[in-house]
């Protein structure tokens, strides 16, 4: 049930964002990524449920979770790093 | 270097060395007393002290103010210094939004990475990535804020933790890099100024704040998430305080002195690009 609540949320954030992006309007493009960004959360949630990574609380220590978790959590930050390289290649002031 | 500016850095690294002394002798008192003896911890005594029904109005109040300053400052509004609401000039441009992604992938990134890795399985984790929170919110303004929440909420899918109560930990952490944003006026760690505020509203109040924030939606909607109200300011509120404080108090500050300039000089600090001295 509680996912069901969350994924409604991101999937209002990503129709506002869209449509305020595709309006040109201020704050279109960030909720635009926010909504993607919060259903990429929600895609992982039910892929780690599928596979039985979670535990009633926290992740499965005998499942594959904890390893699969630390992996991606590299990817991720491995993601950001190369998109501060490249904003901070580009600069900041217009 | 002046006697009276001698003066002023030595006080701000007293003060600087003290706070982080104080969490380091609480990780000490947690080891030393077992992580299931937590109504025992020096941390978690004002909590046990003072009730659930007082830090329930506490935390209520805080949590309605943050709520209010969270939609304020996303919708482009802000409370100046007199109290007005003014636009916070905020853009939102193609760079804005750049900089909320990569702060939500570094901060999400770095809090997983050491997600598989429970100090209680099933309660919580190792959090280093925690010391990256203010630093985001003081070098990136309300976009790297955001960027905090958003890679909290991704960190909370990927180990285990992601339900309602989620959502008072994205608003909460939004708060531990809105606080150093918002309140000092020196985010350069080059000043004992800078130094000071930056312990008091980055390493001390932000993690109280957020452990409040949090632990008040985990209260309030205990009949949904389960967690027992006496666990919530018992343990959980205690617990958030020194996992944060232990890193931000520590390791933040270092970063911050080595990231301010890079930053600064590629035109990405906050005042730089809202035209701000």
């Amino acid at each position: 049930m509680q996912d069901i609540v969350l994924l409604t949320l991101g999937i209002i954030l990503l129709i506002i964002g869209i449509a305020l992006y595709l309006a040109k309007k201020r704050g279109g493009l960030v909720l635009l990524a926010l909504g993607v960004l919060w259903l990429f959360a929600m895609l992982i949630y039910y892929v780690y449920s599928t596979m039985g990574f979670y535990a009633a609380a926290g992740l499965n220590q005998s499942s594959m979770g904890p390893a699969v978790t630390t992996t991606l959590g590299f990817i991720i930050l491995i993601v950001g790093i190369a998109l501060a390289v490249y904003v901070a290649r580009r600069g900041g002031k217009k | 270097m002046s006697g009276k500016g001698a003066g002023l850095w030595t006080l701000s690294i007293v003060i600087g060395l003290l706070f982080a002394a104080f969490f380091i002798y609480v990780a000490y008192d947690i080891v030393s007393k077992g992580l299931s003896n937590w109504q025992q911890w020096i941390i978690s005594r004002p909590f046990i002290a003072l009730g659930r029904d007082f830090w329930f109005v506490v935390a209520g109040i805080l949590w309605v103010i943050g709520t209010i300053i969270f939609f304020m400052e996303v919708s482009g509004d802000t409370i100046d210094r007199s109290f007005r609401i003014v636009k916070n000039n905020v853009k939102w441009d193609a760079v804005d939004v750049t900089v909320t992604a990569l702060s939500a992938a570094i901060y999400g990134g770095s809090l997983a990475a050491t997600g598989g890795i429970p100090i209680i399985p099933g309660f919580t984790w190792l959090r280093p990535g925690n010391a990256l929170a203010p630093l985001f919110g003081m070098l990136f303004g309300v976009p790297g804020a955001l960027g905090t929440a958003i890679g909290n909420f991704i960190a909370d899918a990927l180990t285990g933790y992601l339900s309602i109560g989620s959502i008072g930990g994205f608003i909460g952490n939004f708060m531990i890099a809105y606080l150093p944003y918002k309140f000092m006026k020196d985010h350069s760690f080059r000043s004992p100024r800078s130094i000071i505020e930056y312990y008091i509203w980055g390493a001390v109040i932000g993690s109280i704040y957020v452990a409040l924030y949090i632990s008040w939606w985990l209260d309030a909607l205990e009949p949904v998430i389960g967690l027992p109200r006496p666990l919530i300011w018992g343990w959980f509120a205690p617990w958030v305080i020194f996992n944060d404080a232990i890193v931000t108090s520590t390791i933040t500050p270092i970063l911050g002195y080595l990231l301010y300039p890079p930053i600064k000089m590629r035109g990405l600090y906050w005042k730089d690009r809202v035209g701000l001295p």
